[in-house]
């Protein structure tokens, strides 16, 4: 008998933390559909930072994690958890100039008087200690002090079984961007599979998500859109449809 | 063997301050400013964009102002007017009627004095109604716990009291589109 573990996360705008929990509910009944007789265990979680998602997955026993599903916010750092700070913190000269610089180029720009201070903080589980430090600049938040905070490192990937099935319903968490993710940091599902048997594999959206849009119809479903495939840290599929996604040995719904 | 290293030194610090000045830009000053003094009206839809909590979630299906049909926007509102993207009415598909303040970001070079202008995304929200009938987060749940909606067809809008519409008084928050280039 194994567990099947269904990470649903906060989030700073109410109506996503709604569309999380749906999708996790909606997953849970597909798994109970698909497997009707199974013993194995379908494990529920809501989850406010990164270390309550380690500990999640921590408390599984060794070798029965069968699968893992997060619906979440994400990017290519990894689940992005924020929440918004009571008092501004000031930014410092680096992380101002990095956040004006990293956004420059972007929908929005950010002014000097934009960059000033920093409104939210940073409670997420990212690839390592580089990875949070990057996502902080992008978005102008606080990540020191943060306790809370969880990276890869900080799983005990023992926990999965040889054959897991691990799925990011969130954003970007496999998105590629160019030099940053060629040459110089993986993102966040391929560091994630790097940590997994070979036979394991790992699904994560390569853009943004939005379930409303789904084509099934299904307002609590993730599973459409381009997704990339990892299988013990190799690339397997890239850039496909998650709705037509067929591999021997995805057991998810 | 210093000649070599020195070569090396300067040709990295180069190569560094080009991509500097390329990327950065130090001289080049930003800033939005209101494309008029009147107020517009835009159509808005509630998409259900879920990849970060600053994800805009509007987008604009009409408008008597030049914003193009498609655009993301990013609301901004006085503390006493609820932001139409955040609330039991946020929700994928509902559509909102905001009046307001359209901007445009100005690109000065500090150099040449020139000014480049390209639309800004930003919106201060003066007034908001919701389109009937349209669907709410419900208080109540569902039998595992799950949120549950409704359709309601009560009018709900919401207008600044204020005189002054300054721009000073509108609460701008740290908007992306996440469906950029998708």
């Amino acid at each position: 008998m194994g567990t099947r573990l269904i990470i649903h996360t906060d989030s700073r705008k109410q109506s996503d933390v709604n569309t999380f929990e749906s999708a996790a509910l909606s997953l849970k009944k597909g798994y109970q559909a698909k497997y009707p007789t199974s013993k194995d265990v379908i494990k529920l979680v809501f989850v406010k930072t990164g270390k309550d998602i380690t500990r999640a997955i921590n408390s599984i026993g060794k070798g029965s994690l069968i699968s893992l599903d997060i619906i979440s916010h994400g990017n290519q750092g990894g689940i992005h958890i924020s929440r918004d700070l009571v008092t501004p913190v000031k930014a410092g000269f680096i992380e101002k100039n990095a956040h004006e610089i990293i956004r420059r180029n972007s929908d929005r720009p950010q002014t000097e008087a934009d960059a000033e201070f920093k409104e939210e903080s940073m409670h997420g589980l990212y690839s390592d200690s580089s990875s949070k430090v990057g996502v902080s600049y992008y978005y102008n938040q606080v990540v020191t002090g943060s306790t809370d905070i969880a990276i890869l490192s900080d799983i005990k990937f023992e926990v999965f079984t040889d054959n897991a099935v691990v799925e990011f319903h969130g954003c970007r968490t496999a998105e590629v961007i160019p030099v940053l993710n060629t040459y110089l940091k993986d993102n966040f599902a391929k560091n994630f599979s790097d940590n997994l048997n070979k036979k394991a594999v790992v699904i994560g959206h390569v853009t943004n998500s939005a379930p409303d849009k789904n084509p099934n119809g299904n307002h609590s479903d993730y599973r459409y859109g381009s997704v990339r495939v990892y299988k013990g840290g190799v690339l397997v599929r890239d850039k496909v449809d998650r709705s037509k996604l067929n591999l021997e040995t995805l057991t998810t719904p | 063997m210093m000649k070599k290293l020195f070569v090396a030194f300067l040709s990295i610090t180069v190569f560094l301050i080009l991509i500097y000045l390329v990327v950065a830009k130090p001289y080049e000053t930003i800033y939005e400013q209101r494309v008029s003094t009147d107020p517009v009206n835009v159509i808005v839809e509630f998409v259900n964009v879920t990849g970060d909590s600053n994800c805009t979630k509007l987008y604009v299906t009409k408008s008597d102002s030049d914003i193009k049909n498609g655009s993301a926007l990013f609301p901004s509102t006085p503390d006493d007017i609820p932001a139409p993207d955040d609330g039991a009415y946020a929700y994928a598909g509902n559509v909102f009627k905001l009046t307001g303040y359209a901007y445009e970001w100005v690109f000065r070079n500090a150099i040449t004095g020139n000014e480049n202008k390209k639309k800004s995304r930003r919106f201060d929200v003066i007034k908001w109604e919701i389109m009937s009938p349209y669907t709410v987060w419900s208080e109540r749940q569902g039998a595992d716990g799950e949120p549950l909606t409704e359709i309601l067809t009560t009018p709900l809008a919401y207008e600044f009291k204020s005189e002054d519409h300054q721009p000073a008084l509108f609460k701008m928050n740290n908007y992306i589109d996440c469906l950029a280039g998708q």
